[in-house]
């Protein structure tokens, strides 16, 4: 690693600096040496005075021990919904909402740019969620999350974007909005819902259909079917992708502050799709690779406090700040999928397998249909490699199913004296919530105690 | 003027102005065998294969089983006698001994294999209690529906009817009841099976065909015996003819001064869920034959209640609150409903030759859909239709809180009965005890919104009458 000497480049400090004067929203987080500033955000909830935020994959991190780390943070804010569009327009390239996950092989291979579903609550989420519940009546009580998707999608009718690849194993909210797109000119095309439920059970036929599904999505999507050839070669990319960053992860084990949680959320994001640009986005990983080989070499000396974070960041920024004023860092995630695509079979059905793997280990959360009672075996293990000293689960809230895997951890960890605490978030740009903000606090507290 | 509500009316408020309830059929019994005969002539006239014949054969000794099992089915004369009925037969589900016993949770799950299994079964969609509601919710949190919550509660009050199944079965229709199937395995083992959500896609179709053999596959192993062709095409015959007849009870209530209330409707239906079909067949025939011979006349005038369908997520077992508002607080009538529990899973006929698997997959695919099934506008047309077919004055659509299917989607089915020129209450529903004031309110507001526009519709032809 560098020296602890901060390395963004004059522009983006001046920059930077200039928005940290301007502008009353500027975050620092002293504790670390890190800043956040907020740029380039929507405005949004006020609380505690004048704090609003961006979104995690719009903030500055200043981090003085990398140069590869900025530069991720540089990649992850140019890709956009901005940026898609623009290439769309453009370049003639084309693009569907969806197909961001364990799916992004295949649209890699079809020359399709996936726009992800987290790019509808990106910005003006809440002006996206009032017109779902007002346009479209969509109850109070459904969570965020879809209702921004359909806000969003309403006002985006008229841009680019017009194609909507969807799966049926998703929850029901999010399909029943779907149908509400379609109903406003989005073209929809649904890939029939499989779910992998027990392991063993009937997988080689479900995944024999699965690819046919999958075959059939490729020819919506280009208008012929999919080159396996190719295929096979987007999955080895993503293969080695993802065994980088689990090799990433594993090094920070031994240098926790080196490259903080919001970072690590960004080399996650950046793990399917690569930002748009992949021979960038694995330029930066090696880059870190090397740095982190070479610094692991002399551990972390200073005690941290590692966590595992089961489901999306409750809080955003806030949340991390709150985290890193502690020394808490975030070793494990339960988010994305965490095995890989099997390359000894036919691709399509490499997908179809590695869906099913992921559904079986309670991974990639409802919007695919994860078990419920199997991801708290992923979390066991993730305790035991990382060592970490607390889980939190979060859900999103008015999420039926996040809340039942919530409380089915609760439950269990408490049985096993193993310390949770369960959040609940919007996908809304705020800062945390007194609640939020109390209970990490505490939580993190009893655990500086007992540690 | 609005008319006054039936309520607060002298005249219509006594419980003797409320539908009245039929005459008792007459007592004499014909067998069962006959009766199943007469039936089976309407079926058969579609089926003319030698497939078929042998089906029916099949079938016809099922009949003969049938007059067995009617030796020990009850006199039902009433609706209301089916409660009792039901509770002995699920007494005898609980302390039968030697037989492997399975439980289901969706309309989706084909009947036909579970009863050629020769497997004891029964749907668990108990609900309404606020107390078994509370049970489920240790384990789901609060912001979950109230039906899937009393599913995975009945299990942790070990409500004795739950516990008695060996397995439970469940298609994924709805990623809630997805949920609560996996709790469920806490208790009892239980298996998940794919429903695939495409009912118009033949690839679809050929999926759901194998995930149904393996529905068989695992059925066999839990009952100890084989599974035949032969044995399901029975099944296949005598749950049609059952179908057949429940939904000639529903159709019963198109009658401008229906014999049924939705309550009596209700009590019926739910025998189908609960009870061995040859042994329902004959007494649900009796009954049926009854009520087809009383005379259909016409309401009195200024007697005609107010035709209300209710549409949308499932009325459970027990959960009659909003319906009892309606026919016995209101006086206005539930002549049809299009939700799971209600006719709705008595408007499809499983074909009765061929593959009989494949029949079953076809069957259940095109049965009336479930909102969950795409596309989503052939659950809205199904809906519209059963609206008109029943000349219904307006719509309850009731969801409960937390169900995406009807909550999410309340705003295409609703446009569409205003399309027809329905008024429509929709209602965010739960199994809590707490608002049924304001429900009351609600309904009764509606009730008066639908008189108001009766009475103008009636003043316009009126004047119109008079200027011609």
């Amino acid at each position: 690693m560098n020296t602890p000497t901060p390395l963004m480049p004059d522009s983006a400090a001046t920059a930077a600096t200039a928005a940290a004067t301007d502008n009353a929203a500027a975050i620092a987080t002293a504790a670390r040496g890190i800043r956040v500033d907020a740029l380039d955000y929507e405005p949004g909830v006020t609380r505690h005075g004048s704090r609003h935020q961006p979104n995690i994959y719009d903030a500055k991190v200043e981090n003085p021990f990398s140069q590869a780390i900025v530069e991720l943070g540089e990649l992850a804010r140019s890709w956009n919904l901005e940026r898609i569009e623009h290439l769309v327009v453009h370049e003639g390239r084309r693009a569907v909402w969806g197909g961001a996950a364990w799916d992004s092989p295949l649209l890699r291979a079809t020359d399709t740019i996936p726009a992800s579903i987290m790019e509808l609550w990106r910005k003006e989420s809440h002006r996206s969620e009032r017109i779902a519940e007002d346009t479209f009546h969509i109850p109070s009580e459904f969570c965020s999350m879809i209702k921004t998707m359909i806000g969003r999608w309403h006002t985006k009718r008229d841009d680019p974007i017009k194609r909507i690849l969807a799966f049926s194993s998703g929850c029901e909210p999010m399909s029943m909005v779907i149908e509400h797109a379609r109903n406003i000119g989005y073209e929809v095309y649904t890939l029939e819902g499989v779910t992998a439920f027990k392991v063993g059970e009937g997988l080689e036929n479900r995944a024999k259909f699965l690819a046919a599904e999958l075959r059939k999505a490729s020819v919506w999507l280009q208008g012929k079917p999919v080159d396996e050839d190719r295929l096979s070669a987007e999955i080895r990319l993503k293969n080695a992708a993802l065994k980088k960053v689990a090799r990433i992860l594993d090094l920070r084990l031994k240098r926790p502050f080196d490259i903080g949680s919001i970072e690590v959320m960004w080399l996650l994001g950046g793990s399917s799709g690569y930002f748009g640009n992949p021979g960038k986005y694995f330029e930066i990983l090696d880059r870190l690779l090397a740095e982190l080989e070479e610094a692991a070499k002399t551990p972390e000396t200073r005690p941290s406090l590692p966590l595992i974070l089961a489901g999306g960041p409750p809080g955003g920024l806030s949340f991390f700040q709150l985290l890193e004023k502690a020394d808490a860092v975030l070793v494990g995630f339960v988010l994305l999928g965490t095995s890989l695509y099997r390359e000894d079979m036919p691709p399509l059905e490499s997908l179809a397998h590695y869906l099913f793997e992921s559904q079986l280990r309670g991974e990639l959360g409802e919007a695919t249909g994860a078990s419920a009672l199997l991801r708290r075996r992923g979390i066991e293990a993730l305790i035991e490699k990382t060592g970490a000293r607390g889980l939190i689960s979060s859900a999103i809230t008015a999420c039926p199913y996040a809340s039942l895997v919530q409380q089915l951890e609760r439950n269990h960890f408490r049985k096993q004296g193993f310390p949770i605490v369960a959040l609940e978030h919007t996908v809304h740009n705020d800062p945390t919530t007194e609640e939020q903000t109390m209970k990490i606090k505490a939580f993190l507290e009893q655990l500086s105690e007992s540690f | 003027m609005p008319p006054t509500p039936a309520r607060w009316n002298s005249t219509t408020a006594s419980p003797a102005d409320r539908p009245p309830d039929p005459p008792a059929p007459p007592r004499k019994i014909q067998t069962p065998k006959s009766k199943l005969q007469t039936t089976k002539s309407t079926t058969s006239t579609a089926t003319t294969s030698a497939a078929t014949a042998s089906a029916n054969s099949a079938a016809d000794s099922a009949t003969d089983s049938a007059t067995n099992s009617a030796a020990a089915a009850p006199d039902i004369l009433r609706p209301e006698q089916f409660s009792a009925f039901i509770q002995a037969e699920q007494k005898a589900l609980i302390d039968a001994l030697g037989v492997r016993k399975a439980a289901y949770l969706c309309n989706y799950t084909p009947l036909e294999l579970l009863n050629a299994a020769g497997v004891r079964h029964a749907r668990l969609f108990k609900g309404g209690s606020s107390a078994q509601t509370a049970a489920g919710e240790l384990f789901t949190q609060s912001i979950f529906c109230d039906f899937t919550k009393s599913c995975i509660g009945g299990f942790e009050q070990g409500d004795p009817f739950y516990k008695a199944f060996d397995k439970v079965y469940n298609f994924h229709t709805c990623a809630t009841m997805k949920r609560a199937t996996e709790v469920i395995e806490l208790f009892t083992p239980t298996r998940l099976l794919n429903l695939p959500k495409l009912r118009d896609s033949g690839d679809s179709r050929n999926f759901f065909h194998s995930e149904i053999l393996q529905f068989r596959d695992d059925l066999v192993e839990l009952a100890g015996r084989p599974v035949t062709d032969d044995a399901v095409r029975a099944e296949i015959i005598v749950y049609n003819k059952l179908r057949l007849l429940l939904r000639k009870f529903s159709e019963l209530r198109k009658r401008a001064n229906p014999p049924l209330t939705g309550r009596a409707f209700l009590d019926i239906a739910r025998a189908y869920y609960y009870v061995e079909p040859r042994k329902l067949l004959p007494i649900c025939e009796r009954l049926c034959k009854h009520y087809e011979t009383l005379p259909a006349s016409p309401p009195s005038p200024g007697q005609r209640q107010i035709r209300l369908m209710v549409a949308g997520s499932i009325m459970a077992d027990g959960d009659r609150r909003i319906l009892d508002i309606v026919e016995n607080e209101l006086g206005a009538r539930v002549v049809i409903e299009d939700h799971c529990a209600g006719a709705r899973p008595f408007y499809h006929t499983i074909p009765e030759t061929g593959d009989p698997c494949l029949a079953l997959a076809n069957g259940y695919l095109d049965q009336s859909p479930c909102a969950r099934q795409r596309p989503l506008s052939d659950a809205i047309d199904f809906s519209a239709r059963l609206a008109q077919d029943y000349n219904v004055d307006g719509v309850l659509y009731i969801f409960l809180k937390f169900c995406a299917c009807y909550g999410v989607s309340q705003k295409d089915f609703i446009a569409r009965f205003h399309q027809l020129g329905l008024p429509v209450l929709a209602l965010s529903n739960d199994y809590s005890e707490s608002d049924r004031g304001q429900l009351l309110t609600r309904i009764e507001a509606f009730l008066d919104v639908i008189r108001e526009k009766q009475t103008n519709l009636a003043t316009h032809e009126h004047t119109h009458t008079l200027d011609a």
